[in-house]
């Protein structure tokens, strides 16, 4: 449910087709068509994106996240701990490290792996993961794909999920180049 | 309360000594310890009525649900399990449906519907721990709480709802936590004739005590950890259930008094979770919650480690990964490998570790067994990069 | 406590609602329906319009808000809402056709696209008709929504070039919620609902995919537990749908 709840005074900013500043500056990138961006942030430097609302598509970015920190903003060390990360971590940890952190932040409990691999976050060596995961009691199958990267000591996420039905590949090309091209501060 | 326990254990203790030694010793019990089964409940006014239409509803989602782990052979053992504990003209009365969830955790809906976790079948260490549950559920089931624990939980939530609206309090998360909970007098209840169906059953009737203490020992490992009050020990206002201390205790005491045999169907039990166990526990270490994890391997394993119980403490600690974990994890993963597992998750986990560890070399030549092992897992293009970084 | 966690989970789809209904009470403007750009009545007609089972669920409210299942009221909703439906059908221009029993995958199938027209539905109401919250880039109100092309499959299973789902889900308020609303306005000027009554009715061209007309409202008028209360509800539900015949052929 986590996913589909929404406060009731979000705010929401338009996100031109122009070089945009993400994550209070620790990327920048040019999405080639508008998207819109949740006055919520994920984490301290992060930010979250949809084009249809966060049923359909949802794009998050988190960036600068030093040793010791989780991906997500912790919301509770005592019932939620967040698994934090170190910087001398592998890219297979890297990728375990972002299943923790996302299936704790959105109660999943069903998430599977469909494959990882080298990838660049912005030039940057990294990893790709594609994964699926269900909401409870939900028959719709949802698919994410994620790209991690360490540049300078620091981690860099961008993560997209969508029903696998249509939505995921009405907007993967796009943000595959966003990936693809985004600046690392 | 303590009251209705020790009436409990009496009659346990007076309907086990009067049974006579007669021919089927066994039928004679049952008839004498259980009530006759009268076939599986139909709803008989509105309330009821409304709660199975809900029910049929949510089954009806639960049967295209992710969550359901759709294994024949898995699933027809615990239907099995659960005939043995409540007995053949009972058991056909559930549809049981094993749930992806790490939690300790079953459930079982006035509809017939029962809900069974991986998290539960993870962490029993038997066939009669995994009974005693199943029939604590299905106790529920035959004495018909849903309906009065429904109603019980209204009048709570009213309370709370107003409490809430003085204090300006957001309400969105409350009812999640306590909704839907049996009343802890319907709990005791259901504990006992829990205790019943075992106490008739094969399975000895200690071992629902033994569950949680076990419960019990688990939270308190993760209270420790994460610097919080432990929990569990006294039931407070608005607690649902007894506490497990209390539970633990009159359980006992009921197994005292059952006075029964019974075989635990330990070797039985771990054979059939053998290929599940790993994955059951990754989705466990998933949750970051390494005391708790730790402990129910220390459980599981007891004094007889087998290769898969290496193969998992060496995933607890390879998670983990200070730099300690990965000497732990190391030796773990060699040790199932020197003693015959097959888990090519050893030679992958021991890999890792190495390389995380700066022995490069040697976690690529691990690596590297793991991919002859397994051509086509879905990191098979992430390690061979790795391997391949690790030749230059 | 444990042993009723997903207890809680499952009941949490159910009672989702009346918390957020409290959570979320003064919301302002909200739009009730939409129709896609270039959408013409016309091109529907003489269409097969396949008809998803209706979901229908009503039941009581207490002061807390906690939805309270009612199965005599579901039931007589049920039978009304169908007997109702065969009613309107004089008032469309085209037959509504049932879902065809399924099995095995296109039973998956089918629950697929029930759960994505559930959520693109949600998105609807949350992220366009609730106008404090739309979306920047949906400002200019075109109502642009699709299950995708990939639903032509559910065209070929059933033959039917559109389909029509309907939902609806009412609480209705006991007298111990409508004192506490009484008493939260007047003290601390909070606004607490009594009851919910939420309905939507959509109609997806199957094979494009496109959602062509969504009419959701979740305030809706009617006591579905009658006949007079189904009739205005289904009236409502499917008011101004694509396929009606002028009101003067029904008065």
């Amino acid at each position: 449910m986590a996913l589909l709840s929404v406060p009731a005074n979000a705010g929401w900013k338009r996100i031109e087709v122009e070089e945009t500043k993400i994550a209070k500056g620790a990327m920048y990138a040019t999405p080639a068509s508008e998207w819109n961006r949740w006055s919520r942030r994920p984490a301290r430097r992060g930010e979250t994106w949809t084009k249809d609302g966060f049923q359909l598509n949802r794009l998050d970015f988190f960036g600068q996240i030093a040793d010791g920190e989780s991906i997500y903003k912790e919301r509770s060390k005592k019932e939620k701990p967040l698994p934090k990360f170190r910087s001398d971590m592998l890219p297979t940890d890297l990728a375990e490290l972002f299943e923790a952190n996302f299936s704790i932040e959105h109660n999943i409990t069903q998430f599977d792996v469909r494959s990882l691999e080298p990838a660049q976050l912005g030039g940057v060596a990294g990893v790709r993961m594609v994964y699926e995961y269900a909401l409870p009691n939900d028959a719709l199958t949802r698919v994410g794909e994620a790209r991690l990267a360490v540049s300078a000591g620091q981690l860099y996420v961008i993560n997209y999920t969508a029903p696998e039905l249509h939505y995921f590949d009405a907007s993967v090309d796009e943000v595959r180049a966003i990936m693809d091209n985004v600046e690392l501060k | 309360m303590m009251g209705r326990a020790a009436f409990g254990a009496m009659l346990l203790a007076a309907t086990v000594l009067g049974a006579p030694a007669a021919s089927s010793a066994q039928e004679d019990r049952e008839n004498f310890l259980l009530p006759p089964w009268t076939g599986a409940y139909e709803p008989e006014n509105i309330d009821e009525r409304g709660f199975w239409r809900e029910w049929d509803e949510l089954e009806t989602r639960l049967k295209h649900s992710k969550y359901v782990v759709r294994d024949p052979a898995l699933q027809a053992y615990v239907e099995d399990v659960l005939c043995e504990a409540v007995g053949n003209d009972r058991c056909t009365a559930a549809r049981i449906y094993i749930l992806r969830e790490n939690s300790f955790n079953a459930w079982m809906a006035p509809n017939g519907t029962m809900g069974v976790h991986t998290g539960l079948l993870m962490r029993m260490r038997n066939e009669a721990e995994l009974a005693s549950v199943l029939g604590h559920e299905f106790g529920h089931f035959e004495k018909r709480h849903t309906l009065q624990g429904f109603k019980q939980q209204r009048r709570t939530s009213d309370i709370v709802m107003w409490a809430a609206i003085l204090a300006g309090i957001d309400l969105t998360n409350i009812y999640t936590l306590t909704i839907f909970e049996y009343g802890r007098e319907q709990e005791r209840e259901a504990d006992l004739v829990g205790a019943r169906y075992l106490a008739v059953s094969p399975y000895p009737s200690r071992a629902a005590a033994e569950v949680w203490i076990r419960l019990i020992d688990e939270d308190d490992a993760r209270a420790e950890e994460r610097k919080r009050r432990k929990r569990n020990r006294h039931t407070r206002w608005l607690d649902s259930h007894p506490a497990p201390l209390e539970r633990a205790g009159y359980l006992a005491r009921a197994a005292e008094a059952a006075a029964d045999e019974g075989d635990y169907r330990a070797d039985r039990y771990s054979e059939v979770m053998e290929p599940y166990l790993l994955g059951f526990y990754e989705d466990q270490l998933q949750r970051n919650d390494f005391a708790a994890s730790k402990f129910i391997l220390e459980q599981l394993a007891g004094e007889y480690w087998r290769p898969i119980h290496w193969v998992m403490q060496g995933e607890l600690h390879r998670k983990r990964g200070t730099p300690r974990d990965l000497v732990t994890a190391e030796e773990s993963y060699r040790r199932a490998i020197n003693e015959g597992t097959q888990r090519p998750e050893a030679w992958r986990g021991l890999g890792l570790a190495l390389m995380r560890s700066g022995d490069r070399e040697s976690g690529a030549e691990a690596l590297t067994t793991y991919l002859e092992k397994v051509p086509d897992a879905p990191d098979t293009a992430m390690l061979e990069m790795m391997v391949r970084g690790a030749q230059k | 406590m444990k042993f009723a966690r997903l207890r809680a989970v499952f009941v949490a789809v159910a009672i989702t609602l009346c918390t957020f209904g409290v959570a979320v009470e003064s919301v302002s403007a909200q739009e009730k329906a939409g129709v896609r750009p270039g959408f013409e009545e016309a091109q529907i007609a003489g269409e097969k319009i396949v008809l998803f089972r209706p979901n229908v669920k009503v039941g009581s409210q207490s002061m807390a808000g906690l939805f309270e299942p009612r199965s005599e009221w579901t039931e007589d909703a049920r039978r009304l809402m169908d007997a109702e439906l065969v009613r309107a059908q004089s008032r469309l221009t085209n037959e509504l056709q049932p879902m065809p029993a399924l099995y095995g995958e296109n039973a998956q199938l089918v629950a697929e696209y029930e759960a994505l027209f559930a959520s693109v539905a949600s998105a609807v109401v949350e992220f366009q008709f609730f106008v404090g919250n739309r979306l920047p880039t949906r400002k200019k109100g075109d109502f642009d929504w699709t299950l995708g092309e990939g639903a032509e499959r559910l065209s070929e299973l059933t033959g039917a070039r559109y389909g029509l789902f309907i939902y609806t889900e009412d609480h209705y308020g006991s007298t111990g919620r409508k004192i506490l609303q009484f008493a939260a306005a007047g003290l601390l000027g909070v606004g607490v609902q009594s009851g919910v009554h939420k309905g939507y009715a959509g109609l997806v061209d199957l094979q494009t995919g496109h959602l062509l007309w969504l009419n959701a409202d979740g305030q809706m008028g009617g006591d579905v537990r009658e006949a007079d209360g189904m009739e205005k509800r289904v009236r409502q539900l499917l008011e101004d749908f694509p396929g009606s015949l002028p009101e003067a052929d029904d008065q």
